[in-house]
């Protein structure tokens, strides 16, 4: 019964919102006041955003509003639990959030499809285009940031050791090195948060499940987080730690900053995109030292490439204003104008291809020496394979942070945690176990 | 004022003050860190060994803090709401406080379970409908959405009924048969024999509001009504943090209260000195 | 409340004694506030926890999230580690903070306005920095206490790698963060004792130690209760501290009531089973406040 008038309630909320929409978009004035929701540098590069969209709207107000990461997820949630009262027009969502928001309250968020949204999606990287949708190809969320996984790495360090860094292929290769380059400078290959003191201390598996095509769920929302890929990514950071030269840092950002500042003596760190302007920031007297290559693939000729994390805006179902924030998503993260105005005031790595091709967005930094931003985009030209978060990543990530922590600390069989982390996360949710 | 010491009093004062000491330094030691911290720009706070010496970005970190952020705002709002609170929550918890500690009544027993269970429920079960009402009565933004909905706080009317249990019951009907009224036996009678606890609650009270995050985080719409806690979660992103302006701004945030409690303490300590004056 | 069962009490009514309604004036401001903001939430809450979103759709599941509870080996980890914690860190924290708030109160004790103020210092410490401090701290690596430590000889602790000492940093923190609270709470009821009885025992020559077991400790009892039954309540709802320490880890060694309950309403969006959490919670702080009521209340007698 309750499921009955629920989907009656969400087909007449959907109707109306395409209605007041298709009636928006014929009219050429928008006026009235649109709030975003955002933190830190992200509301830094959408507030810059703002003066241009008003030479177009000059009748809309834009008002950003910093609320802090992580606070701002505490703030989305309860105004979605509480049927999208008080939220902002628009929200700028994590990779991590956007699927369960989508699926959990489904008049949350806009169905910006029917508004014309599907017109980007050929502009954006299609991986993350697809997280930011429902399973049915409804779009949610335009991608804003859009970060790659970036590897890090020492190149003193490689050196003193005598080691070449572009004779390492696979992580079979960086993992065989390891020891020779500990023994030469001391230094650990990489570290990682073993007790998993913070919630994303699965960031290396993630990676190297990406890289062969695997996430915890498949497309079809079946778990694999305990299928061959997920499997040989736990065994081979068993291997690295067994061999000794895995430190065990846990996460933070003072643990992040003692790694990229060199006192925590590591030779290499896989960091997502934005990691680069930190290193520049915060290790000035680092340069020269650290250098950014592709990942290494797991399988000789495999990915060299991965999705890691990034974020979307998305218009609240509730807003008052639908057109006018839809209008304004649009300029900052789908015209070139906006994109280049977002960018230079937030600095976050796009997905909006005109804005990568543009001129003056790969540059040279004397830092790594190296175009960083090139990296990064031959990483969205490897078409990676959608990563689907569905509503259940986050137990998938804690369930798998538990079994993760059993291998580091107990040396505990990859199989066996890994199965039964699988079936923890099949009990909690009812999703089946895909067959490998 | 103590003349005449004996030296087993010295020895047992040494020894009480020598044991008090180190752990109070254990105490401060981190506040000692925090205020170290807040003179560093981010890349020099984490380092390996901890830096321990004050650096010379203190000005930075509060310029950045009070004019870039607007800090100045957060500090305002949080002093008035909290002080507001602590005021009209003491009354109210006083008053409650009093009623289970000196009263037999039909329903006390009832009355006193639900504060028990208000207490035990974790408020993050009743964030969501609590938003509800806010946003029913159109208060998002306001003090009174921070005021009102926990004035009557169970930890504040427990800590009365416990503290109003050493009110001697003579006392009060002395007055009664005196002829004294119920609000003035309270007011005139009672609350000046429960300073200490009154200056207790205070504190704990101003401190409730000051430290409360959650709840004025889904309440407050705009950075000039954020208080201090929901103003320094503004500050966190996910890479571009500057820790040396929100460790200043956690700095600042602590003077406040450590003000209000050196001044509100000398109660805590008034009753045996007055006592043995009055002798 | 029938009237003929006023009558006779209105006229037993003896000069001296208060007019029956005037407790109800006393806590009608807090019966306004309760009727006005809590009954709706700790309604709706009820209601949530028989519901499961499903599809999108909050559906009636009547007890199955309390039937899922029953069943869930991970609520009853963090259940075990809350007790473990419970049973430990409130009677060190509240131990310490008596003897605390003695020496505040003693002359004997030098410069007691600082101390009581050092003391203090760490309840006001914001969460962030907080986080930060231990993590400090505690970094089995390169952290402060692991150096002093090995300075003098002694080895490393995996402070928060290991399933024990994980749960050890915790107890460590709570009580750095709140014994000063429990303190000031003692201290303020110290001074309900009154001077006299201090100075007729040492008349008599009571020793020192008699004066703590049959003055202070009698006079304190108020307090007693009030701060194990709150310290009970608070860390059967703990959060803060494993959140930014251990996040739960490792394996769930450090995972609580109050974590788990978050991570399933604002992390898997799972607020029925939060609230059912959340109400189970409240039926085992009722019946664990009603022992230490009944328990604290005969020793009174």
């Amino acid at each position: 019964m309750f499921a009955a008038t629920g989907r009656l309630t969400r087909l007449a909320l959907a109707t109306t919102a395409l209605a007041t929409l298709a009636t928006a978009a014929s009219a050429s004035e928008l006026s009235g006041t649109i709030t975003v929701w955002s933190w830190t540098a992200p509301a830094d590069g959408l507030e810059a955003a703002v003066a241009g969209f008003n030479e177009l709207h000059p009748g809309v107000t834009v008002k950003v509003e910093d609320v802090g990461n992580p606070a701002i997820w505490d703030k989305i949630t309860t105004g979605m639990a509480a049927g999208g009262a008080g939220l902002a027009d628009v929200l700028n969502i994590g990779i991590d959030y956007i699927g369960n928001y989508i699926e959990t309250f489904p008049t949350g968020l806009v169905n910006l499809s029917e508004v014309g949204a599907d017109d980007l999606a050929a502009q954006f990287p299609s991986g993350m285009w697809a997280s930011g949708s429902s399973a049915d190809g409804a779009v949610y969320g335009i991608p804003y940031e859009v970060n790659t996984s970036g590897f890090f790495y020492r190149k003193d360090l490689f050196d003193q050791a005598g080691i070449d860094i572009n004779s390492i292929v696979t992580w079979d290769d960086l993992i065989a090195a390891g020891p020779k380059l500990k023994e030469a400078t001391g230094a650990d290959l990489i570290a990682m948060d073993k007790a998993a003191t913070v919630a994303d201390s699965a960031g290396l598996w993630q990676l190297l499940t990406n890289l062969q095509g695997a996430f915890y769920f498949n497309a079809a929302g079946e778990i694999t987080m305990n299928g061959p890929a997920g499997l040989r990514s736990l065994e081979l950071i068993k291997k690295a730690n067994d061999a000794g030269i895995v430190a065990d840092i846990p996460g933070g950002w003072d643990n992040f900053m003692m790694q990229i500042k060199g006192q925590t003596n590591v030779a290499v760190i896989p960091a997502a995109s934005w990691a680069a302007g930190v290193f520049e920031n915060e290790a000035p007297d680092m340069a020269g030292k650290w250098r950014l290559r592709l990942p290494p693939s797991v399988e000789a000729g495999g990915l060299t490439a991965a999705i890691s994390g990034g974020t979307y805006l998305s218009v609240a179902g509730t807003s008052p204003n639908k057109e006018a924030a839809w209008e304004f998503v649009k300029y900052a993260l789908g015209t070139l104008e906006g994109q280049q105005a977002t960018y230079e005031g937030g600095g976050m790595f796009p997905g909006f291809k005109p804005m990568l091709e543009s001129d003056g967005f790969v540059k040279k930094s004397d830092y790594f020496d190296a175009e960083v931003n090139k990296f990064f985009i031959d990483e969205l030209g490897q078409n990676t394979p959608v990563v689907n978060y569905t509503t259940d990543y986050a137990r998938a990530l804690k369930a798998y942070t538990d079994a993760q922590t059993q291998v580091l600390l107990s040396g505990a069989d990859p199989k066996t945690v890994l199965d039964e982390a699988a079936a923890l996360v099949a009990g909690q949710t009812g999703r089946t176990i895909a067959a490998n | 004022m103590r003349i005449n010491r004996s030296p087993q009093t010295r020895v047992a004062s040494l020894a009480v003050s020598a044991v008090v000491a180190i752990g109070g330094a254990l105490m401060l030691a981190p506040f000692y860190w925090l205020i170290v911290a807040s003179t560093h720009r981010t890349r020099d706070i984490f380092s390996n060994p901890p830096n321990l010496v004050p650096g010379d970005q203190l000005w930075t970190n509060l310029v950045n803090l009070f004019v870039g952020e607007g800090f100045g705002h957060a500090v305002l709002n949080s002093t008035l709401v909290a002080t507001i609170y602590a005021l009209l929550g003491g009354l109210v918890c006083t008053a409650a406080g009093y009623a289970f500690a000196k009263f037999r009544f039909a329903g006390q027993g009832v009355l006193f379970g639900i504060v028990l269970v208000i207490l035990a429920l974790p408020s993050q079960v009743t964030l969501v409908p609590l938003f509800q009402i806010m946003v029913q009565l159109n208060w998002l933004n306001t003090y009174q959405a921070l005021i009102l909905p926990n004035l009557a706080l169970p930890f504040g009317i427990f800590l009365m009924r416990q503290t109003m249990q050493s009110v001697p019951d003579e006392l009060i009907q002395a007055a009664r048969v005196d002829g004294a009224g119920e609000f003035r036996i309270f007011a005139q009678i009672v609350l000046p024999t429960m300073r200490p606890a009154l200056a207790a609650l205070g504190i704990f009270l101003f401190l409730a509001q000051w430290n409360d995050f959650v709840y004025p985080l889904i309440v407050l719409r705009t950075s000039d009504a954020y208080t201090v806690p929901v103003a320094l979660a503004s500050l966190q992103g996910l890479s571009d943090t500057d820790y040396g302006q929100l460790l200043a701004g956690t700095m600042v945030s602590v003077l406040p209260v450590l003000g209000l409690f050196l001044f509100l303490q000398r109660h805590f300590v008034a009753g045996i000195l007055a006592g043995a004056v009055k002798q | 409340m029938t009237s003929s069962k006023l009558q006779p009490a209105t006229r037993r009514r003896w000069r001296g004694s208060a007019p029956r309604l005037t407790p109800y004036l006393f806590l009608l401001p807090v019966l306004v506030l309760f009727a006005g903001f809590k009954v709706y939430p700790y309604i709706y809450a009820a209601w949530l926890s028989l519901t499961k979103i499903i599809k999108g759709q909050t559906t009636f599941v009547g007890l199955g999230n309390y039937g899922r509870l029953a069943t869930d080996p991970i609520f009853y980890k963090a259940l075990t580690n809350t007790l473990i914690i419970l049973v430990t860190q409130v009677p060190l924290m509240l131990g310490l903070a008596l003897l605390l708030a003695v020496a505040f109160n003693s002359t004997l004790l030098r410069f007691r306005a600082f101390w009581r103020t050092a003391y203090f210092v760490p309840i006001v410490m914001g969460l962030v920095a907080y986080g930060i401090l231990f993590s400090t701290l505690l970094n089995s690596h390169h952290g402060l206490v692991n150096f002093l430590l090995e300075s003098v000889g002694l080895p490393r602790v995996p402070w928060l790698a290991d399933p024990v000492w994980a749960k050890v940093s915790i107890i460590i923190a709570l009580t750095w963060h709140y014994t000063g609270n429990s303190a000031v709470i003692y201290l303020a009821q110290l001074q309900s004792i009154p001077g006299e009885l201090y100075e007729a025992a040492e008349i008599d020559g009571a020793t020192a130690w008699q004066r703590f077991w049959h003055i202070t400790l009698p006079g304190l009892r108020p307090a007693i209760t009030l701060t194990v039954v709150l310290s009970t309540i608070g860390t059967l709802q703990l959060f803060d501290e494993p959140y930014v320490l251990t996040n739960g880890g490792p394996n769930n060694a450090t995972l609580t009531i109050g974590m788990y309950l978050y991570q399933n309403g604002f992390k898997y969006f799972d607020f029925g089973y939060a609230s059912a959490i959340g109400y189970v919670l409240t039926g085992i702080i009722g019946v664990i406040a009603l022992v230490q009521f009944h328990f604290l209340r005969e020793r009174q007698a």
